[in-house]
């Protein structure tokens, strides 16, 4: 009982020590948004209302807030399974792309009756954005190619295959390129009769939340993943089947970011445009990274991401504000945060060790190798631990 | 030259690590700091050379106070020390590594600096080619690199930590000399820190014995070695029994293998291994013996699927780029060649060796029982009874961050897709147990010792083994851990299972192996009678005299 006691007071630790930077990291951002806005001869309470009018005030700006929420929320599940298993899975916005286009392929060219249409056309949507983010990974333990730079080589290729799509097959008669006709009714994701939300993406991002959280909390798999995280080489000496573990993860992001994709041109855009997924795919990085990989923070923050997103063009037409500066604010949000985390990794380093040496009675060692086997020893013989 | 330390302290929280040490070393001397894995030697050795500071304590050179806030103030107060693994730049070359650390200037001056290197190398007897990369050289010669740095910036205090850990006896004997050498003509201190009472015994001429953070003996020697264990340890330690238990069972048979090291490339290796029998290999750094086990293992060589799938990705993303070429402007279908050379170039590579073995009419043969796995992966053989233990146990085999029940957690191969975190709970206790290791169940696996890392890493292999492959099983550690690791392998071979390991250690090869794999220049002799082996014969061996 004791030692699990002691496992409880160490994660309760961890958390206080988690939400330090998001909270010092938020205060220091807002003070430099109020300095910016005062340079600007704006009244911070007025932006404050007027996102909020525009965001939260009336249930069908909530919707839509909702609606901008969703595929990040789907894209940031995929990316902490990546991330875990210490994969950068910068090549999300290909994947967004290309799950977009397996969606156009089936509701542009295919009839079927309306479930099976929605059916093939999100299936379609997880295979393209699930077989391209596959294809990174298997570069990744094949060909030695770092998913850093295979996904800039696949997010490369994906907006130039989409560009190439819009301008000659998928081209309405008479037009520029910049999108495909508007899809059949029939082809489009069903609404709610209230708010225009898609039940069916709800339904996908809630199990894609539900399913990484599981996974990462307590399955095998996501003590694989996060073993790998930390040294990939030890756990295939562990006896982790890294390699598979690699694809898979890489196949579930790349599965839901296509769900993503497929979101965008079935249900808010009703077409396929070029470049579809606007960002999201890096967004949804930022949210990961800020959230510190760290799943139950996710939704929250990639929530008010979307909420801040939302609120950019009013505040251009209401306050002749550049809507740019929404992402000037996230940069600065994502930067103090950042800092602060840099603070927390430092601080948590100080207390862990404390408590190290306060438990096994040792120091731990820095860069010398030899000084961690000095140390163990000196904890298991040393006073503390009689 | 004179350094006084005077009670000196450190401590971490209640521990503590260094308990008021005082001592002088003078100029002209090698002295020896011993003490079993965690007495306090690393973190008083951590202190002089600035990568610590003490709790309390004074530090003296020739009599005057001196204060060592970082590695850069020792370097200034002339104090250097010489890792066991050096701390280099592996992709810069000699010259390089060199002039890093020297007093900064703008240019790099690579030619004074080439002059100077070449005259400190020839003044020590050391031969080092400055525009070879460090990743090419040998870790003896890495050390040699890193004395002559050191020297150049002025340092008359050398301390070395376990610097014959992973060089072999020839190079020992000439670093040996040059620190004698050094100590003798230009009066410096030279401070050793080894658990290996044998290079203590050849190359010092005093010794200081810490225990639990204390001073508790000094010796001149020389003197017995019982005398120096007995103060290590406060005991005398048995020896473990080496006693041979092989059968006739062949376990694994190796025909025409061939390995490429970074010296030479091994041809045609024949060796069966029967089972319960131990083999050691032997050779110089370098000579192919850790390639030569990771390949057994299925590490690091091309398997059926890499082929298979670098075929399906080439002809995959041809076809892609074929689509759509056409369409584009010039300049993007130059970005677009060049990322299909950039990407798929790794690719090509990976073919080679499967072209190569297709064109092979004799191609090498491993069976493991009877049945080949030449093209098997590692985790595939884990699952056949082969297991692979690396010298870096924290870099491959454990993770730094995770507890010991996470890592039994990660060997545990059940069924659910849970993880039954209450069975990896006991079954870490048990481990604790059975394997003596000196940790809990929720401590980060790199707080523990470098003998309890080893002795969970031994905890977590599975049951019935058919083979385990082992690179330098105890490297760093003392006598007393080195003894204990050695019983829990050698209790392997009741089950019929097999060993390879490789050492440095010639004393630790001939006492332990059933018959020795000797790797030279190229070439492989295996010895039948390890019992009527010398260190002095298996180094001539090493070295090429048959």
């Amino acid at each position: 009982m004791t030692a699990f006691r002691k496992l409880f007071v160490q994660t309760s630790s961890r958390t206080a020590l988690g939400i330090f930077p998001l909270l010092v990291g938020t205060l220091v951002a807002l003070g430099a948004i109020f300095l910016i806005l005062n340079n600007e001869n704006v009244e911070p309470r007025a932006v404050y209302d007027l996102i909020y009018e525009r965001t939260l005030s009336l249930p069908d700006n909530r919707a839509n807030v909702v609606d901008f929420w969703l595929p990040i929320l789907l894209c940031c599940c995929g990316l902490l399974l990546t991330f875990t298993a210490g994969l950068w899975n910068i090549g999300i916005e290909g994947q967004i792309t290309m799950g977009a286009v397996g969606a156009t392929s089936i509701a542009l060219f295919v009839e079927l009756p309306r479930n099976e249409q929605i059916f093939t056309e999100l299936f379609m949507a997880g295979a393209a954005g699930g077989a391209w983010a596959l294809f990174t990974g298997i570069m990744r333990t094949r060909g030695g190619v770092n998913e850093i730079f295979g996904g800039v080589a696949m997010n490369f290729l994906a907006s130039n295959f989409s560009a190439y799509l819009l301008v000659a097959p998928w081209s309405p008669p008479n037009a520029t390129g910049s999108a495909t006709v508007r899809f059949p009714d029939n082809a489009l994701l069903p609404s709610m009769d209230t708010y225009r939300l898609s039940p069916i993406t709800i339904y996908i991002a809630l199990s894609a939340f539900i399913f990484v959280l599981l996974t990462l909390s307590g399955s095998r798999w996501g003590l694989q993943l996060r073993a790998m995280g930390k040294n990939e080489k030890s756990a295939q000496m562990l006896g982790i089947p890294t390699e598979r573990n690699i694809w898979l993860a890489m196949l579930m992001c790349g599965i839901m970011a296509g769900l993503a994709g497929g979101h965008l041109v079935l249900f808010r855009r009703a077409n396929l445009p070029a470049n579809v997924s606007g960002g999201i795919g890096f967004l949804s990085l930022l949210v990961v990274l800020l959230a510190s990989i760290r799943v139950r923070w996710v939704p929250f923050v990639s929530f008010a991401f979307a909420l801040l997103y939302s609120a950019g063009l009013p505040l251009r037409t209401r306050l002749q504000l550049d809507s740019s500066l929404i992402g000037v604010f996230l940069g600065i949000l994502v930067f103090c945060v950042l800092i602060f985390d840099g603070a927390r990794q430092r601080l948590q380093a100080i207390v862990e060790q404390r408590k190290l040496l306060a438990d096994a009675g040792g120091e731990k060692s820095p860069p010398p190798p030899t000084i961690e086997i000095q140390i163990g020893q000196e904890a298991s013989g040393g006073p503390s631990s009689s | 030259m004179r350094l006084e330390i005077r009670e000196i302290s450190k401590n971490f929280g209640p521990l503590k690590a260094n308990d008021h040490i005082t001592f002088t070393f003078e100029g002209g001397l090698i002295y020896a700091i011993l003490g079993e894995n965690g007495a306090g030697k690393s973190t008083l050795m951590k202190i002089l050379s600035g990568y610590q500071s003490a709790s309390s304590g004074q530090i003296l050179i020739d009599g005057k106070p001196v204060l060592i806030n970082s590695p850069h103030h020792a370097i200034a107060h002339g104090i250097g020390m010489l890792y066991q693994d050096p701390l280099d730049f592996a992709p810069l070359t000699v010259l390089e590594n060199y002039i890093e650390g020297k007093p900064f200037t703008f240019l790099m001056h690579r030619r004074e600096a080439e002059a100077d290197l070449s005259t400190r190398c020839k003044t020590l007897g050391f031969s080092l080619n400055p525009n070879a990369m460090v990743e090419s050289l040998t870790v003896g010669e890495r050390q040699q690199l890193e004395i002559v740095r050191l020297l150049s910036l002025g340092v008359r205090i050398l301390i070395l930590d376990e610097p014959t850990t992973g060089i072999s006896a020839e190079q020992k004997s000439q670093l040996f000399q040059t620190l004698k050498n050094l100590a003798r003509e230009q009066n410096m201190i030279v401070i050793l820190v080894s658990h290996k009472l044998a290079d203590v015994e050849e190359l010092c001429d005093e010794v200081l014995v810490l225990r639990r953070g204390k001073l508790v003996g000094h010796q001149i020697l020389p003197c017995q070695t019982e005398t120096l264990v007995q103060m290590m340890f406060g005991k005398r330690l048995s020896k473990t029994s080496t006693q041979s238990l092989h059968t006739d069972k062949p376990v694994l048979k190796i025909y025409r293998f061939s390995v490429a090291a970074r010296l030479f490339t091994i041809h045609n290796i024949n060796l069966e291994v029967r089972e319960g029998e131990v083999i050691g290999l032997a050779g110089l750094d370098g000579s192919g013996q850790v390639q030569f086990m990771r390949s057994i293992a299925g590490l690091g060589r091309p398997t059926w699927a890499d082929q298979l799938t670098g075929i399906i990705a080439l002809v995959g993303m041809w076809w892609v780029f074929g689509e759509i070429l056409d369409e584009s402007s010039a300049v993007l279908n130059l970005a677009r060649i060049a990322i299909l050379i950039l990407v798929l170039g790794p690719m090509f590579k990976s073919l080679y060796p499967f072209i190569r073995r297709r064109s092979n009419p004799y191609p090498p043969e491993i069976t493991l029982n009877g049945q080949t796995i030449g093209w098997r992966g590692y985790r595939d053989l884990l699952e056949r009874g082969v297991a692979y233990l690396a010298a870096g146990r924290l870099e491959e085999g454990l993770v730094a961050g995770l507890t010991l029940v996470d890592h039994a957690a990660l060997a545990d191969r059940g069924s659910l897709p849970h993880v039954n975190w209450l069975r990896a709970w006991r079954r870490t206790k048990q481990a604790i147990t059975d394997f003596a290791i000196k940790g809990r169940p929720f401590s980060q696996i790199q707080t523990l010792s470098g003998g309890n890392q080893q002795r969970v890493s031994l905890s977590l292999l599975p049951a019935n083994l058919r083979l385990i492959l082992l690179e330098n099983p105890t490297r760093g550690l003392d006598v007393e851990s080195a003894g204990h690791i050695w019983s829990l392998l050698l209790n392997r071979r009741k089950q019929g299972t097999a060993i390879i390991f490789s050492s440095p250690d010639l004393d630790e090869i001939i006492d332990y192996s059933d018959r020795i794999l000797v790797f030279s220049s190229g070439q492989t002799t295996l010895v039948e009678n390890p019992e009527q082996m010398t260190t002095t014969r298996l180094g001539e061996l090493i070295g090429g005299k048959s």
